[in-house]
């Protein structure tokens, strides 16, 4: 591609998002710009929440406010912490119907195919809105099994013991800045519950959308999968592309009890003015099972190291990740998979893809902590650039304190091979269609993982994120 | 033992700055530099997993170590060169430790070989240390100029002295210029009582060739930071180690392999393995710089674990600038293997013989590149040894 | 009616010149065996007619229906009738046989008319079917990943089985007999045999005369040294198979110095 093209081609990358548009503000509150005591003390009165966690809240705030930044992974000092709204309330709303939610988020719902997507082939769906969640429903058979699907805030009223018992032993609050930070502020997210024994056959989904900007999205969600259960929950995010920058930083907390099953896939696309920093983990106990399936696709830096605590025997944890890193954007993702229990094992794919100047990482750690037996794990990485701009890291490291171990780990850094582009070529495929397809066929043992309608919407994705790539 | 906190202070007091050093203007800027710094904290990236925190460093003397070179033509070597004025690869200001070396070592040798040299025989040199309650800053230099040739071992040695301390602070500095060929073995020896910081670099310029072999089995704690710099097209090296810890021992193995030009090759393994409370890490690093096209590098790590309470880190890594690469690494930690131990079994070997001669056969490949049967023997007795050792 | 004219063709890798002055004109119908020892230009010139860019044409042209096709890049001339049946086909994991020949099939049909849709699944399934039929391969072969973990005659059968789908107009069968026992090789020269057609020229780069007996070419060409030296019918093929290349190599020794690629 000329530098003229691809000049062209990069002005006009933001435009081909097609989640780019926003809505008029309709905000019914919003807090000052800015963190403070007060507005930790606004957001838990607005949610009428119990004492125990407004002093959640507030030790919290005082922790993120001791933490200094992380001295490790990509720069962010470009992002203004002091330049952000931490709450923005939409409208009051009644979460069980999309008849009462107003009309200019219905739209962006619909357009976003959230309700259709719904009454095809999701179990129950949520969706936030800026601050809050504004709409969620679950089927009413699951509902009758027991199976509870709702806003965190109302989890934390309907359940408030359930709710106590688990919220932020996975995550504790000194766990990171940003997990700090989601504690004091927390707004919006999913409580699941899946008792003993119930399989939940069809994906739940949660949508994330940011409509202003410079805004701080901060949800929170707990899934709590008991003995023997099964659920696999989906979530998807867009915003509006703006010059400004917004922040997404949501803590996600997974219990997985004994011979449970949990499935957390995520399909990340935000517009390239978000900063994405997210703390994801799941503590499991004896047999159970914990997947991470993570898609990046867009933002414009993502670090994500969605991790498995394995502390009961027979414990197994998978992350199946694929990074898109387009021009300026930094995807710095990896996994954690930290083994506490004898006989456990885990399993980290990870995919990166490059482009433009784009940079993917992979930050990874595998530990194995001392005095166990029978521990398996492997990891794969491999990343693919497009052009001479693209770069690509890769960083894991493996810390081994038990002697009855097998761990393995292969990373591979390649382009696409010129053999391959002449053979594509030779059947009557243009570079772009050859590239396109090399690509989606190096991330084919992601997408396979996913549910139809997702593989296809992650290959359409991919598609546009290789619009103009080869000139 | 106890903990000593030498981290929030500068050099010793023991040391002191020799007159006779007074013109030398690049030491006496290294000792100021030595003099402004504190020593290295955990908090630093490349101490978190070490430290010499529990080092008493007042209690230690000045030595200068004793050197021998084994070898019949030792043309173009000159030892104890103390005034080179050579300018250094590593800068002083990296830390207390580069600048402390650059103020105060004493060269054990310099190994120069003129344009198109050829050194058929191996230069053998052995240094020795006294090690009793004591520090020494030392450094060797190898410079090959354009196609020269030379083979190289290099011993680093003390004896072991339960209740004393010592610190060496060594720094290795290799260039070769164009179409120049090394082959190196590094022995790392010391007595298990020593504390060991070594900083090593070469530069590898068009179509030289370095094979560099690294091997660490002695020492108390030791911190090594292997670099190459890779510098010109058909640049290429063979970085190859071994390395052992048993009970109280720590070795840090930190290896960068720096691609800053294109149709350069590199390829690292290093082995290592971990029994008693003993713990290995290595963290490798490859970098390719966007210019560094056509980049050919490979980096692997394997690891036996022989016992329970050991510990091993592995740490690979790759950060890549240029697109038209191939490049890959890969680690493994694992214990011996079930099916050849009880094969050897089944043939009548008892249990611990078996699982020596697994550990042999696993070191065997990377020890016997010096060529040399009798140090390859030597050293694998060496293994056995502290596999005996560790094993009660 | 078909036709491709090779004119003159010098083609060199890097420095080294391999094609030195190569001719040979193909109509519609016509198969033309081209046979040679190895390293005589045979791969190199089934490269450049499909406009591999490390093969660089440095002299003479390659003409289809009268135009010029140099300009063209690879996907063009494909999309215009030429095919390589490669002798090594490059594996794309993770992309299924059947997707791949749709994506093709696609692109085709959309080249020649922007608004073409593209074949539906339905009819496209039917179709890969029949042409799976005729090559006896097994319909699973479909779901595999682009050549990526067949063997060896697996890998041939597939090049056949894309040609069976893009229907060119010239194709280029570069050494697709070798490596594929004596079954496997019925199987796919029955498959090329099929496809023969007023229509379709065939170049048929090969060492040995097992595929030829059941291709029957119009005409046998000897390469040697960059350029065709010997031409005949069936008879040229036969004495090859009875005498081997020493004669060859005999009466044009001149050539041999130059001719080491």
């Amino acid at each position: 591609m000329s530098d003229q093209n691809k000049q062209s081609f990069l002005n006009q990358f933001g435009a081909d998002y097609q989640y780019g548009f926003s809505d008029p503000d309709i905000a019914s509150f919003r807090a000052e710009k800015g963190l403070t005591r007060d507005i930790v003390r606004q957001i838990s009165a607005f949610k009428e929440e119990p004492e125990w966690m407004l002093n959640l809240r507030l030790k919290a705030y005082e922790h993120y406010i001791k933490r200094p930044m992380p001295g490790w992974g990509p720069d962010i000092s470009d992002l203004d912490l002091n330049n952000i709204y931490y709450y923005v309330r939409p409208p009051e709303i009644n979460q069980r119907s999309w008849d009462d939610v107003p009309d200019t988020i219905k739209n962006t719902f619909d357009k976003l195919g959230i309700p259709e997507a719904e009454q095809k082939f999701l179990a129950g769906v949520g969706a936030q809105y800026d601050s809050e969640m504004v709409y969620h429903s679950i089927q009413e058979n699951l509902e009758k099994q027991g199976v509870i699907f709702l806003s965190i805030e109302n989890g934390l009223k309907e359940y408030p013991d359930l709710f106590r018992e688990h919220f932020g032993k996975v995550v504790p609050i000194q766990d990171n800045k940003f997990s700090a930070l989601n504690t004091a502020v927390w707004s919006g997210g999913s409580f699941v519950y899946v008792p003993k024994g119930v399989k939940v056959d069809l994906p739940l989904q949660a949508y994330f959308r940011l409509n202003n900007p410079n805004l701080g999205q901060f949800e929170r969600t707990l899934i709590i999968a008991d003995e023997g259960s099964q659920v696999h929950y989906v979530e998807g995010c867009t915003a509006p592309t703006y010059t400004e920058d917004s922040f997404h930083s949501g803590v996600i907390e997974i219990i997985v009890k004994k011979n449970a099953r949990v499935r957390y896939s995520t399909i990340q696309n935000w517009s390239t003015n978000v900063y994405n920093l997210v703390t994801q983990r799941a503590a499991v106990y004896e047999n159970g099972t914990m997947e991470w399936v993570d898609a990046n696709l867009g933002s414009k830096v993502t670090m994500k190291y969605p991790s498995c605590y394995l502390y009961g025997e027979g414990a197994h944890g998978e992350m199946l990740s694929v990074a898109f890193a387009g021009p300026e954007q930094i995807q710095d993702a990896g996994s954690k998979m930290i083994h506490f229990a004898s006989n456990t094992s885990s399993k980290i794919t990870s995919k990166s893809i490059s482009r433009g100047n784009g940079r993917s990482s992979y930050r990874g750690l595998v530990r194995v902590a001392s005095g166990l037996e029978k521990i398996n794990s492997n990891v794969v990485c491999d990343a693919l650039l497009l052009d001479p701009e693209s770069a690509s890291d890769t960083y894991p490291t493996i810390d081994i304190r038990s002697d009855d171990v097998n761990i393995g780990h292969e990373a591979s850094v390649s382009r696409i091979g010129e053999e391959q582009l002449f053979y594509l070529n030779s059947r009557g495929l243009t570079d772009e269609e050859a590239t396109t397809m090399i690509v989606s066929g190096f991330i084919e043992p992601l997408v396979k993982e996913l549910p139809m309608e997702y593989a296809i919407e992650m290959n359409r994705l991919i598609q546009l994120q290789m619009i103009g790539s080869v000139g | 033992m106890k903990n000593i906190d030498n981290t929030k202070r500068t050099i010793m007091k023991n040391l002191h700055w020799p007159e006779h050093w007074q013109a030398d203007v690049q030491r006496a800027s290294a000792w100021e530099t030595a003099q402004s710094m504190t020593f290295p904290e955990r908090k630093n990236e490349d101490w978190k997993w070490i430290n010499f925190e529990y080092l008493d460093l007042d209690t230690l003397n000045v030595e200068k170590p004793l050197i021998t070179v084994l070898s019949r033509t030792n043309h173009g070597i000159s030892v104890l060169r103390a005034d080179s004025k050579e300018n250094l690869l590593i800068k002083p200001d990296v830390d207390t430790y580069s600048a402390l070396n650059a103020a105060l070592s004493e060269e054990l040798c310099t190994i120069h070989i003129p344009k198109n040299g050829q050194e058929l025989d191996t230069i053998h040199v052995t240094v020795k240390f006294n090690a009793r309650n004591t520090v020494a800053n030392t450094r060797a230099i190898i410079q090959l100029e354009k196609h020269a040739q030379a083979k190289v071992i290099l011993e680093l040695q003390t004896d072991t002295y339960k209740d004393l301390q010592a610190l060496l602070n060594f720094q290795l500095e290799i260039r070769l210029d164009e179409g120049a060929r090394l082959e190196l073995m590094e022995v790392q020896n010391l007595g298990e009582h020593v504390s060991y910081i070594s900083r090593e670099y070469a530069h590898v310029h068009r179509d030289a060739h370095l094979n560099w072999t690294y091997v660490g089995l002695g020492s108390r704690v030791a911190k090594s930071f292997i670099t190459v710099d890779l510098l010109g097209k058909g640049a290429e090296t063979l970085m190859n180690g071994v390395y052992f810890s048993g009970s109280g021992q720590v070795i840090d193995l930190d290896t960068q392999q720096n691609h800053l030009a294109a149709q350069a090759h590199s390829d690292l393994l290093y082995k290592g393995a971990a029994i008693g409370n003993g713990k290995a890490i290595w963290e490798g690093m490859i970098y390719v710089d966007h210019i560094a096209q056509q980049t050919d590098s490979y980096q692997s790590n394997r690891n036996l674990i022989l016992d329970q309470r050991a510990e091993i880190k592995t740490i690979p890594g790759l950060e890549i600038n240029a697109n038209d690469v191939s490049c890959s690494h890969g680690a493994t930690v694992g214990r011996l293997n079930d099916d050849e131990l009880f094969y050897s079994q089944s043939r009548g070997i008892p249990v611990r013989e078996a699982e020596k001669l697994i550990l042999e056969g696993f070191f065997e490949d990377v020890l016997k590149k010096s060529g040399d049967e009798e140090m390859t023997n030597r050293l694998i007795e060496q293994i056995f040894e502290k596999y005996d050792r560790n094993h009660q | 009616m078909t036709k491709i004219e090779i004119k003159d063709l010098h083609v060199n890798v890097g420095d080294k010149e391999i094609l030195k002055g190569f001719n040979l004109t193909v109509n519609g119908g016509e198969v033309h065996a081209l046979m040679g020892p190895n390293g005589t230009g045979k791969s190199t010139l089934a490269y450049a007619l499909m406009g591999h860019p490390r093969y660089n044409i440095v002299k003479g042209d390659i003409l289809l229906d009268g135009e010029s096709i140099l300009d063209m890049s690879v996907d063009e001339r494909s999309r215009n009738g030429m095919f390589l049946a490669f002798q090594y086909p490059v594996a794309i994991p993770g992309v299924t046989l059947a997707n791949f020949l749709r994506v093709a099939l696609n692109a085709k049909a959309k080249a020649h008319n922007p608004d073409d849709k593209g074949i539906s699944l339905v009819n496209f399934r039917r179709l890969l079917r029949s042409k799976m039929d005729m090559l006896k391969m097994d319909y699973a072969f479909g779901a595999r990943y682009l050549n990526d973990g067949f063997s060896g005659g697996e890998k041939k059968r597939a090049e056949v089985l894309q040609m069976a789908m893009l229907e060119p107009r010239i194709a280029i069968l570069d050494e697709t007999d070798s490596g594929l026992d004596i079954d496997a090789l019925r199987i796919v020269a029955d498959g090329v045999h099929a496809l023969k057609s007023s229509e379709l020229g065939v170049i048929l780069i090969t060492h040995y005369q097992r595929m030829l007996e059941y291709m029957n070419p119009d005409f046998v060409h000897i390469m040697y040294a960059g350029s065709i030296v010997e031409s005949g019918g069936a008879e040229l093929a036969l004495k090859l198979e009875a005498q081997g290349y020493d004669w060859i190599r005999e009466k044009y020794p001149d050539t041999r110095n130059s001719g080491q690629a």
